[in-house]
């Protein structure tokens, strides 16, 4: 087709005496880009921003360098005296490449392709933040006309929004992790000590005597923990570490004793033997600060050394020596945190729990320098008190991972992961219909392909994440997060809180449309007709800073950081029924628990059929999979492999890197790489979490290594009941189970 | 001026086609909403094509395949939600990989990720014209749609300076030279190739194609000047 140039000149509106009007398309105004610095979206060229870390919970005071626009640098912020000590982990140092991720979420999401799967492509596509919120709301108001608010699965963390989410829908089901991480921590606490949940500080750096029972923070670069340990090896305190294997922290311990996996009950209670026997134990301390002495001290006359050695295949006269030297070099300290030998790894962690407080309570190593602290918060009213709120009752109290049958382990309300999955699919005590995850992966779940199974029967499910992983393979509709490096306000420190902090967040905005959770529920609230609900974070805060006496003004000014520093002063009451630490727990007993820690037997031993002991290690760059696809640190370990004993490798002629299977009664089996080494017990073997990735989305993570969960069980609440007498944290007992190999 | 050059308001012709073009595509790879079914109206879209024809493009122009395919939806929303698709997936999120990520940086820079050291450098540029990113645009500075919005707007503020040898016009017309060549050019051609291959959808594969075919014409055209 010919068109002149005139005829261009003509339709374009080029007048002839040289006065130019543009075509129209020109007039439009622009959309990517403002003229006028009021409409447009500031950059931040060059600054240095204060933050808290969100990679893991102990949030590090930090200094993020932006140059050029972007965050270019990471270090510790000096000023954090009880978190990174002006140092950052690797982990935290990596979270800026996790910020520029181009595979990250950006906007809300929905699926169009109504089949889910691993291997379903969800046709995504792009919606507003409005029709994803008013998807929500009519769905979630639907499956709570139709049947009842019981009927809405919240897959989320236990802190304030989250539970306030729970209420205002009026469903007892918020479901989170701790079942296999830190529940029997947090039940043996409040039953024995604190009436709330587990101390999170312990005063390393001023121990003399460190015995840990599978505790191996250092070796997750957990700062607090990390710096406070290598303080009091500096000070020349002995540490000693019971483990089936050589974890880091064993490698750097003066003792390693490979116990075999689930015995350590047996070794602290012959401890405790000794140390009462012997007359050894703090008796001051124990006649001021508990109460059941007389009766812990007839319990533990039967748990000789010489049993114990028989269970664990630790030596007698170690066991012995070790709890000498615990009682006398003192202070000393058995540390915990999560998924340690008493994080509810086994059918009996929760006694072990037990025994471990009542033994540090011997020594007196809770609320002294160089034992456990009881947390120094800053005082700050609670959401409710901030924003109260008329809940609506609930009439469904039971749960569908079963927990209502478990009291203790309800009032934390916190939910059992391991058992879920026979609840949704058994509709047991009635089916849960739509749901709601937040930043969870199925990979974190025990057999997690029984748990993609259940979350499949779901009319309706929402994904709440950083990245398109595998939970989101199942969602209908998933919404992005925002990065912690994104945000902005302020942050209450939860671990190690020797003294109140807060630390400033100074955030460099969403890159695309992400929002906070905090946000993000506002939003389904105000759409499921319930605003009386919504909260303003930003009030909330200030209202916060005020009760703790500072301002925002304050923390910019002050190095990012305000905290009320000084030396804890020691506790002398307890919120325990008698205001003392119970070493015989009247609450364990009102509720028909064992009120003394006893020795039981975990659920499974080796058999001919699954000879070997499974153990996972957690690495010290990954938490949660949110660093999963970063590039560098994928470098550092592209798969897993798993570690066994020389002579184990021999039995089937399995050479370093070859192929083995490993075969789980769960009817999974893994095939994996071997790596041989000396550092781990013959009847054990190991491998990494954080593999296996299948979402095809994530293109760093997916691929390389296998996902350990498959060899792990899924619990059914029969099995929870069978325990109940010493189960009342109703843990996973996520490594009660055994093994086969075979040479690939 | 050079004979055949555009990159001054002496050219107009040239340049109100460039710009123009420049603008549509812009339309046409931004998230699909109402406005870009509307740039098909009869119209709309010969204002498109005459820019096309007034390069001496129309030869290989293909773009009644593009609105033949929109028009075989029965509403506006059934052709928004197929393209929204074929959009997420090509940009966005995509199951089991974004086809063409809309983003310099992961073209040219070494990092693999968002807000490289190219894009600091197209947002210096974006700055120096007198324009900061809109506050409702919720992207990265470097994003295909901001860099051919930028290069159209470039262009047609060089077309409304009164005085075409202002030091205005010069200012903006080396600026113009300088994103194109140092960034817009130079990645480009390499993303609209991949949308061409691997989008399974007429529209995108057609719009992608004149994209490349306009961007090719440009590369050589600039470099005569």
């Amino acid at each position: 087709m010919e068109l002149s140039r005139r005829d261009f000149l003509k339709a374009a509106g080029v007048g002839t005496a040289g006065a130019i009007v543009l075509p129209s398309i020109l007039d439009g105004k622009l959309k990517a880009f403002a003229r006028e610095p009021s409409k447009s979206q500031p950059i931040v060229w060059e600054k240095t921003l204060y933050q808290s870390c969100g990679v893991c919970d102990n949030t590090c005071g930090m200094l993020a360098y932006v140059k050029d626009g972007r965050i270019k640098w990471i270090e510790g912020n000096p000023a954090d005296a009880l978190g990174g000590e002006g140092k950052v982990c690797v982990k935290g140092a990596s979270a800026m490449r996790v910020l520029y991720d181009p595979d990250r979420l950006k906007w809300p999401l929905k699926r169009t392709n109504p089949k889910k799967g691993k291997e379903e492509n969800p046709g995504w596509v792009k919606i507003t933040w409005e029709e994803a919120f008013s998807t929500i709301g009519t769905k979630f108001n639907e499956a709570i006309d139709k049947y009842g608010p019981e009927s809405v699965l919240l897959i989320v963390r236990p802190k304030e929004q989250d539970t306030r989410l729970q209420k205002a829908i009026g469903t007892p089901n918020q479901i989170a992790h701790v079942d296999t991480c830190y529940i029997t921590h947090e039940v043996a606490w409040m039953a024995m000590v604190t009436g709330g949940g587990r101390s999170w500080t312990m005063d390393l750096e001023n121990a003399k005597y460190l015995l840990c029972f599978g505790w191996d923070q250092p070796g997750k670069s957990m700062q607090s923990h990390l710096h406070g340990f290598m303080k009091a090896k500096d000070n020349g305190a002995k540490i000693v570490v019971f483990d089936p294997r050589m974890s880091i922290t064993a490698s750097r311990s003066n003792e390693w004793i490979p116990i075999k996996p689930g015995t350590d009950l047996a070794v602290v209670l012959a401890m405790m033997n000794i140390i009462i026997s012997e007359g050894l134990y703090d008796k001051e301390y124990i006649a001021q600060y508990t109460t059941g002495f007389d009766k812990l001290a007839e319990h533990v006359k039967q748990y000789t050394p010489d049993w114990a050695a028989q269970l664990s295949e630790v030596p007698a006269q170690d066991i012995i020596r070790i709890a000498r030297e615990f009682a006398t070099t003192k202070p000393s300290i058995i540390p915990t945190h999560k998924r340690d030998a008493s994080g509810p790894l086994y059918a009996n962690s929760f006694s072990l729990c037990q025994a471990q407080i009542a033994m540090c309570a011997l020594v007196g190593a809770i609320e002294k320098p160089g034992g456990y602290y009881l947390d120094r918060k800053p005082k700050a009213r609670t959401m409710d008190e901030f924003a109260p709120a008329q809940y609506p009752t609930m009439k469904e109290t039971r749960r569908v991972d079963g927990q209502h049958l478990f009291p203790l382990a309800n009032k934390k309300r916190k939910g059992a992961f391991s058992y879920l999955a026979q609840g949704i699919l058994s509709g047991e005590p009635y089916k849960v219909r739509v749901g709601l995850a937040k930043a969870y992966n199925v990979l974190s779940f025990p057999n997690p392909d029984t748990i993609v199974e259940a979350l499949r029967t779901l009319d309706f499910f929402v994904v709440v994440d950083l990245y398109p992983n595998e939970m989101c393979q199942l969602a209908d509709i998933v919404l992005p997060d925002v990065h912690f490096l994104e945000k902005s306000g302020i942050e209450t420190r939860e671990y190690h809180v020797m003294w109140p902090q807060i630390m400033l967040r100074q955030g460099v905005g969403a890159l695309w449309e992400e929002k906070g959770w905090g946000s993000i529920v506002n939003g389904i609230l105000e759409a499921m007709g319930k605003p009386e609900f919504k909260v303003d974070w930003t009030k909330l805060e200030e209202a916060r800073l005020q009760d703790a006496g500072t301002t925002m003004e304050y923390l910019k000014n002050n190095n990012g950081i305000w905290e009320d520093r000084k030396d804890p002063v020691s506790k002398t009451e307890f919120s325990t029924p008698s205001k003392k630490i119970e070493l015989y727990s009247t609450v364990l007993e009102k509720e028909g628990h064992e009120p003394l820690p006893t020795w039981h037997e975990r659920f499974t031993q080796p058999t001919s059929q699954y000879p070997y002991y499974i153990l996972t290690e957690h690495l010290p760059w990954q938490r949660m999979g949110r660093l999963s696809n970063d590039r560098i640190l994928r470098e550092l370990l592209p798969e897993n492999f798993l570690h066994m004993d020389p002579d184990t490798a021999d039995k089937f002629g399995v050479k370093e890197g070859e192929f083995v299977i490993a075969e789980s009664p769960t009817g999974e089996s893994l095939k994996i790489r071997a790596h041989i080494t000396k550092g781990i017990r013959p009847d054990c073997v190991m491998t990494e979490h954080g593999f296996g990735y299948w979402s095809k989305d994530m293109h760093v993570a997916q691929g390389g290594g296998t996902c350990d969960g498959h060899l792990l069980p899924e619990r059914r609440i029969e099995e929870a009941k069978k325990i109940y007498a010493y189960n009342p944290a109703m843990g996973s007992a996520i490594l009660d189970i055994c093994v086969n190999l075979r040479k690939a | 001026m050079t004979d055949g050059g555009y990159t001054g308001a002496l050219n107009e012709e040239p340049a109100i086609a460039r710009a123009v073009i420049y603008r549509f595509l812009s339309r046409y790879f931004s998230h699909p909403d109402r406005e870009l079914i509307e740039l098909f109206d009869s119209a709309r879209l010969e204002e498109f094509l005459q820019a096309w024809r007034c390069l001496g493009l129309e030869s290989s122009i293909d773009i009644d395949s593009a609105t033949n395919w929109l028009a075989k939806w029965p509403s506006q929303e059934a052709a928004l939600l197929e393209l929204g698709k074929e959009y997420t997936r090509l940009f966005v999120t995509a199951y089991p990989k974004v086809v063409a990520p809309p983003y310099s940086s992961l073209y040219l820079d070494s990092e693999q990720l968002v807000w490289g050291k190219s894009t600091a450098e197209v947002a210096r540029l974006y700055g120096a014209a007198g324009l900061g990113m809109n506050g409702n645009f919720h992207d990265i500075p470097d994003h295909i749609a901001a860099e051919l919005e930028f290069t159209s707007y470039l262009i047609a503020e060089q077309l409304k300076s009164d005085e075409p040898c202002s030091s205005l016009a010069e200012q903006l017309s080396s600026l113009e030279k300088r994103f194109l060549t140092e960034h817009l050019h130079r990645w480009a051609p390499a993303f609209f190739s991949r949308v061409v291959e691997c989008s399974a959808m007429t529209f995108y594969r057609v719009i992608a194609d004149l994209a490349r075919q306009f961007i090719e014409w440009d590369i050589t055209h600039l470099s005569r000047t």
